[in-house]
């Protein structure tokens, strides 16, 4: 017999056992569904945003750790570096570009979340989507703001540069990095949403490389006032899309439901 | 909600155990199994895909253990219920599926039985789709192999 047979025998076959049901169907499933309310016992607000970020995978805290060295290394060195007026301009736009690294190593955590189908588990459990999403993100942002302030301050206690202009340059592209995210997170998910924030990255760091060799005068002191600007505008549209955003999985809980 | 998934999953997973034993009354009792498990486990569940995977993941597992359990399993004969149903010609041909070695016998019956995607078959067998899908294509040639050399029933 050739493949070709054998194929439609077995899709023959498939299409038959279609019209076999199991017999105890529905004595079975009230059954399981007796075991449904020990599912629904919720824990502590605390019990609930340390279960969740246990579910945080371990290669995002690996990537974290390193992302933390790495930029102590640049705090370390870069620090020292920010008061010789020629070397300043490559060290700020890596205290631009790093902290925005952050986003792209997290976005990925939570937008696992977003996988169509795992709607129906999230269901079933303890809490609604809109929570596990909310808490996965204030878990991470929390952690990612902490941990570079912390640095920043620390960076500055070696380059007498002023602390509020290192602040707006390094949180301005983590600001807009962030509301790309959440903008694009009520469209895409999974894979495309990291690549497309990869690709924001990759042009940001072409833009930012390339002012450097042009000489734009992006961290010019004339220049700061239209970084607070674009600061505080990112800060708005960030927020825009995390109302959006909330408003969408609230909706995404009322269809469900 | 639980309820709903039960429902909608509960028809699809009988169907699986059943290509993997021999009764229905098995298969139902692998079934509630499956969904014994999930409801116990589902809070370590690391929501990383499809819901109907992990079923999926939980029934095949499950199936597994009952082979072990019933080692030296040969299938013999055709079930008289099915023999009685004019499903002959497509009986033996699950019996072939049987024979076959236990990652290719679980490709085919996944694709052709079920009539899964290659990427869902991959995300149950965690394997990559285009494994799943090479052994499909070797499930079928060795069919072939056996329905040209006569069909002999082995053991699992």
């Amino acid at each position: 017999m050739k493949q070709k047979d054998i194929r439609k025998k077995l899709k023959e076959y498939g299409v038959l056992s279609r019209s076999i049901c199991p017999e105890e169907k529905e004595s079975r499933i009230e059954k399981l569904l007796l075991m449904e309310p020990t599912l629904y016992t919720r824990g502590s607000l605390w019990d609930f945003i340390l279960e969740q970020a246990g579910y945080l995978e371990r290669y995002c805290l690996i990537w974290q750790i390193l992302w933390m060295l790495l930029f102590l290394i640049l705090v370390q060195l870069g620090g020292m570096q920010l008061q010789e007026k020629e070397s300043r301009e490559g060290v700020l736009v890596l205290f631009s570009l790093l902290p925005s690294l952050l986003v792209l190593l997290t976005v990925e955590e939570i937008t696992k979340v977003y996988q169509k189908t795992m709607l129906e588990i999230e269901y079933a459990t303890k809490y609604s989507l809109k929570s596990v999403v909310m808490i996965r993100m204030a878990v991470l942002c929390i952690f990612n703001f902490l941990i570079l302030t912390a640095g920043i301050f620390w960076g500055n206690m070696f380059a007498a540069f002023n602390i509020t202009k290192l602040l707006v340059y390094s949180f301005t592209p983590v600001i807009l990095i962030m509301g790309i995210m959440l903008k694009l997170m009520q469209y895409c998910q999974g894979e495309i949403l990291r690549n497309a924030v990869i690709g924001g990255y990759v042009l940001m760091a072409a833009l930012a490389v390339f002012n450097y060799v042009k000489q734009l005068g992006w961290y010019r002191p004339e220049s700061f006032r239209i970084w607070c600007m674009v600061c505080i505008a990112g800060a708005i549209f960030a927020l825009r899309q995390f109302v959006l955003l909330n408003r969408k999985l609230t909706n995404c809980e009322y269809i469900l439901r | 909600m639980l309820e709903k998934i039960i429902r909608k999953y509960y028809d699809e997973i009988f169907r699986y155990c059943y290509h993997h034993v021999e009764s229905s009354a098995l298969a139902e009792d692998l079934c509630q199994d499956t969904f014994v498990s999930f409801i116990e486990h589902y809070g370590r569940y690391r929501q990383e895909g499809r819901t109907r995977n992990y079923l999926y993941t939980i029934a095949k597992n499950k199936c597994i253990d009952h082979y072990k359990k019933q080692r030296p399993f040969i299938m013999e004969k055709v079930p008289e219920q099915e023999a009685g149903t004019c499903m002959e010609e497509e009986v033996v041909v699950k019996h072939m599926v049987m024979c076959l070695p236990e990652e290719l016998r679980e490709a085919i019956v996944l694709r052709y039985f079920q009539g899964l995607k290659y990427t869902d078959i991959g995300a149950i067998l965690k394997i990559s789709s285009s494994l799943a899908k090479y052994r499909v294509k070797k499930g079928l040639e060795l069919l072939a192999e056996m329905e040209g050399g006569g069909h002999e029933t082995k053991g699992h």
